[in-house]
């Protein structure tokens, strides 16, 4: 007991050697707290039991769960399949074409992610390009089959993304082990490659369909009469000024959520394969016949195409005048979405603040969870983690209610905006701290230490030029999901303070097409500028989006 | 000798990588039942040679055959050439029993008869009591016996064996190597052999070929390789040798060489006279003597020298010597502290015991 006891002063005896660094730590636990933790709550908080009984007796909040989940079965299921034969083919095949594939992919990454939604109707709508220009239809795409399509154009890149890592990880003297040992191809796909990488895939899949359940701006752009539970919470909000309900129907969204964060935390902690190689063997996949070879391309191609020309349809109706109408060119449409409106330049401008805090706050963080012990460095990790998991809509919901009263009063501020905006990629800038900190020994630290540097000097001096690739790869990153981000800052936004994203869903409400993509297609382009800057910056050293 | 089976043949084999040959050229024959090592540095193409042998890459061009038989187009699943990789690659998701049964399995054997056999050879290899095991829970030394287990189940034609050891211990690789030699010659089971430890190689093998950059630079018996290496390289990389450089100087039947200064008698070589030699001596050839140690100054190869620096290694001591113009190793066997030397000395080379490398006529 007392070994115990006097082990536990040991480990925190630096907080009181180090005032400074003891400092930085309660600041980062206070934003963890305020801005992650307590939105959750006040979320939880809110509904009464009167509102947990309408929600079970009332007809459409029971529709709108069974289509929340029937979306999440459906999409999850195609985007996984597509995702998996891409993954396969670019990690696999010999095939042409690669570095083509993986930029389409990266794409519905980078942008907003109700513009799949936005192009499906520009191409099948009623005055779509494909079904009525080309084919002369009258075609619905809104509802289930259309939301279907674009979620899985949506979400099919974050598939592709998970099993690819997962292949990789994969050994390949384990394949040729088996194949060694008299395995056919056949065979060593089946007893090998598939059990090895099921539980990867699996973990994938539920990270994938967690994020289509909670998905809310393709739903809110091609739903339709077809309501899922985060646009139900939108109208309760926005139509009935119902936040309690709305809340309560968050809460649905955030179990399964918080269901698959627990069980991935449990999972990792006590991994049930561990790798038994050692060091890389060089040796390389066996080649694929061609016939295989060759249908995984022409399976990549024809998803690329369809990816592509949703891009395609989206900086084509920038330039037209009246989609379905008029289809002379124009510029007018920029005219109006980058000099007449704010909204483009308060997406940029929010989030290179959001960026700057969302780096700052991971990068401590690891270093502190990574390096130092203290009571409740585990709570850190987890409150720094969990908004990989937190429904969009939730953050927003819990923002507004945490942050409308004294003395946190933030709500219309571009404040609240930013802080939620920062929330929500913490943990991608985080574990890329942590995973640069796992590469940089122990020893610098102590050596610098042993030289006479303070923890605080040692940070700022030896691990911050460290980490600084870090560091930019999580500020981009933030910079990239924020300007696109929407299911959290809808709640947020003002008129003073609108951003491209919220505003885009409203001209494409209103059916101004024109405008809507000019701004999509703007943010694409501040986008793809914001990765190729860090691609100059950093080189291949930070890997976001597989590039 | 002559009547032995070839079982293994590399006829001529090149492997290119772009346009660097990894393997190049390379001509070997392993006769059946024995142990042959392809030893040399890392990057010197024997891990590439054992992973054409096993069909992993495609040859570029000659041709392999096992018993006789042209395996080039064979694909690694066809050719019974059971390995032991590296880093085991044993299936994480399988248990060790599951492991060593894959290929029986796979060769659909009845349940009865995979039963038996992993239980054969899991007793063979001291495994017994493992089976329900996960292989993240054995230790290095059984990761590495269920690799073996798992290759010698399926009674392969060749066993291959790509650096097994290089994962374990300094200590237990003694005892492993040991085992694996004795285990090959009781089951009489050809054996090709990858290491970079030239020690282990000597130790192991019936043949050793050593390879640099992509080529086999010497193929012989371990003797052979250590008494006789057939260039500088192969001197140097396996064991340790002092090198002196010298012209022959013909002086009736005797050879001798004039190494700047000194005069090393070689006895009858029949190099020819003018001639540039390489000569090497292995540190353990040559005597040391300390200044009491009188000894007549007409013996041959009788040089005085100094004490540069000593190195005590246990069991034995390891000098540098400066004598005519060059410093010398030398290793002896230390009987006592007390016989330790310092200051002036004297090396006496036995004849026998230099090695020409090199002798290129002017």
């Amino acid at each position: 007991m007392l070994a115990v006891a006097r082990a536990q002063v040991r480990d925190v005896r630096w907080l009181v050697r180090e005032p400074a660094l003891f400092a930085v730590l309660l600041a980062v636990a206070a934003f963890l707290l305020v801005f992650v933790l307590l939105p959750v709550i006040r979320v939880l908080a809110v509904p009464s039991v009167e509102h947990w009984m309408q929600y079970l007796q009332r007809g459409a909040f029971i529709k709108a769960t069974r289509n929340s989940l029937l979306m999440a079965v459906l999409s999850t299921t195609s985007a996984m399949s597509v995702g998996f034969l891409y993954a396969y083919a670019l990690v696999r095949a010999d095939i042409p074409g690669k570095p083509l594939f993986r930029t389409v992919a990266l794409l519905p990454l980078v942008s907003p992610p109700f513009v799949t939604g936005l192009a499906t109707i520009l191409l099948f709508g009623r005055r779509g390009l494909v079904t009525h220009r080309l084919l002369g239809l009258t075609f619905d795409p809104y509802g289930w089959h259309g939301l279907w399509f674009a979620q899985t154009l949506a979400f099919f890149p974050l598939a592709y993304l998970g099993v690819a890592g997962v292949l990789r990880s994969i050994s390949p003297s384990l394949e040729m082990a088996a194949h060694n040992l008299g395995a056919r191809r056949w065979a060593v796909f089946r007893t090998i490659t598939v059990p090895l990488a099921a539980p990867g895939i699996a973990s994938a899949a539920l990270l994938v369909s967690i994020l289509i359940l909670a998905d809310f701006g393709n739903p809110m752009v091609l739903g339709g009469s077809f309501y899922v539970l985060a646009t139900e919470a939108y109208l309760q909000i926005i139509g009935r000024y119902n936040t309690e309900m709305a809340a309560a129907l968050c809460t649905v969204l955030l179990v399964p959520a918080l269901g698959f964060f627990l069980a991935q935390r449990y999972w990792l902690g006590r991994r049930a394969y561990v790798t038994v190689t050692g060091q890389p063997t060089g040796l390389e996949q066996r080649r694929l016949p061609p016939a295989v070879r060759w249908a995984l391309f022409g399976g990549c191609l024809v998803v690329a195409m369809v990816v592509a020309s949703i891009y395609l349809v989206i900086a084509v109706g920038a330039f037209t005048r009246i989609w379905g109408v008029d289809w002379s060119l124009t510029l007018g449409n920029f005219a109006y979405t980058l000099f007449r409106q704010r909204d483009l330049y308060n997406s940029v401008r929010f989030g290179l603040m959001a960026a700057l805090l969302a780096a700052a706050v991971a990068t401590v963080a690891a270093y502190l969870t990574q390096r130092k012990s203290f009571p409740g460095r585990g709570a850190l990790d987890f409150l720094t983690l969990l908004p990989m998991v937190l429904p969009g809509t939730l953050v927003g919901i819990g923002f507004v209610l945490a942050f409308n009263q004294p003395p946190l009063e933030l709500a219309g501020t571009a404040t609240i905006i930013v802080m939620a905006m920062a929330i929500r990629t913490l943990p991608v800038g985080y574990r890329l701290a942590v995973v640069s900190l796992h590469q940089i020994e122990p020893s610098i630290e102590w050596a610098s230490r042993n030289l006479g540097a303070s923890s605080l000097r040692t940070f700022a001096r030896i691990m911050l030029p460290l980490l600084k690739y870090a560091f930019v790869g999580g500020f981009i990153y933030t910079f990239v999901k924020s300007i696109n981000t929407l299911s959290a800052v809808i709640f947020l936004v003002t008129p003073g303070k609108a951003v491209a994203s919220a505003s885009i869903l409203g001209l494409a409400e209103q059916g101004y097409w024109g405008q809507a993509t000019a701004l999509a297609f703007s943010l694409i382009v501040v986008a793809l500028l914001g990765l190729g800057l860090l691609r100059l910056v950093v080189g291949r050293r930070v890997q976001l989006f597989d590039l | 000798m002559s009547t032995e089976r070839i079982h293994v043949e590399l006829v001529g084999i090149t492997k290119r990588f772009g346009t660097f040959a990894a393997v190049n050229d390379v001509t070997l024959t392993v006769p059946e039942a024995r142990f042959v090592t392809l030893l040399g540095p890392s990057g010197c193409g024997k891990t590439t040679t054992l992973r054409l042998v096993a069909g992993f890459y495609d040859v570029d061009e000659g041709e392999i055959r096992i018993d006789g038989r042209r395996v080039n187009d064979v694909p690694p699943d066809r050719r019974s050439t059971a390995m032991v990789f590296q880093d085991f690659a044993l299936f994480p998701h399988m248990t060790v029993f599951e492991n060593i049964a894959y290929g029986l399995r796979i060769r659909r054997f009845s349940q009865a008869n995979v039963t038996r056999r992993v239980e054969g050879v899991a007793q063979l290899l001291g495994l017994q009591g493992t089976e329900g095991k996960s292989p993240h829970q054995l230790s290095g030394g059984q990761q590495q016996r269920v690799a073996l287990a798992r290759a010698l189940v399926v009674e392969p034609e060749v066993l291959l064996l790509d650096e097994p050891l290089s994962n374990l211990d300094a200590k237990f690789r003694l005892r492993v190597r040991t085992e694996i030699r004795q285990l090959q010659q009781q089951l009489g089971k050809t054996t090709i052999y990858v290491t970079h430890d030239q020690e282990e190689a000597l130790a192991i093998s019936d043949t050793i070929a050593v390879m640099l950059d992509g080529r086999i630079v010497q193929v012989g018996s371990p003797f052979d390789v250590y008494y006789a290496p057939a260039s500088r390289f192969v001197a140097d990389f396996v064991g340790t040798s002092n090198f002196v450089e010298g012209r022959v100087i013909a002086d009736r039947d005797t050879t001798r060489v004039d190494v700047g200064g000194i005069t090393l008698t070689l006895g009858p070589r029949g190099l020819p006279a003018g001639a540039r030699a390489l000569l090497a001596v292995r540190p353990e050839a040559i005597h040391l003597m300390g200044p009491d140690e009188s000894c007549e100054r007409e013996v041959e190869n009788y040089l005085g020298g100094v004490v540069n620096a000593r190195s005590f290694m246990g069991s034995r001591v390891r000098y540098w010597i400066g004598a005519g113009g060059t410093e010398w190793m030398v290793d002896v066997h230390l009987a006592a502290p007390s016989r330790l030397l310092a200051g002036e000395v004297a090396l006496r080379i036995p004849q026998e015991r230099i090695h020409v490398l090199e002798c290129q006529e002017k």
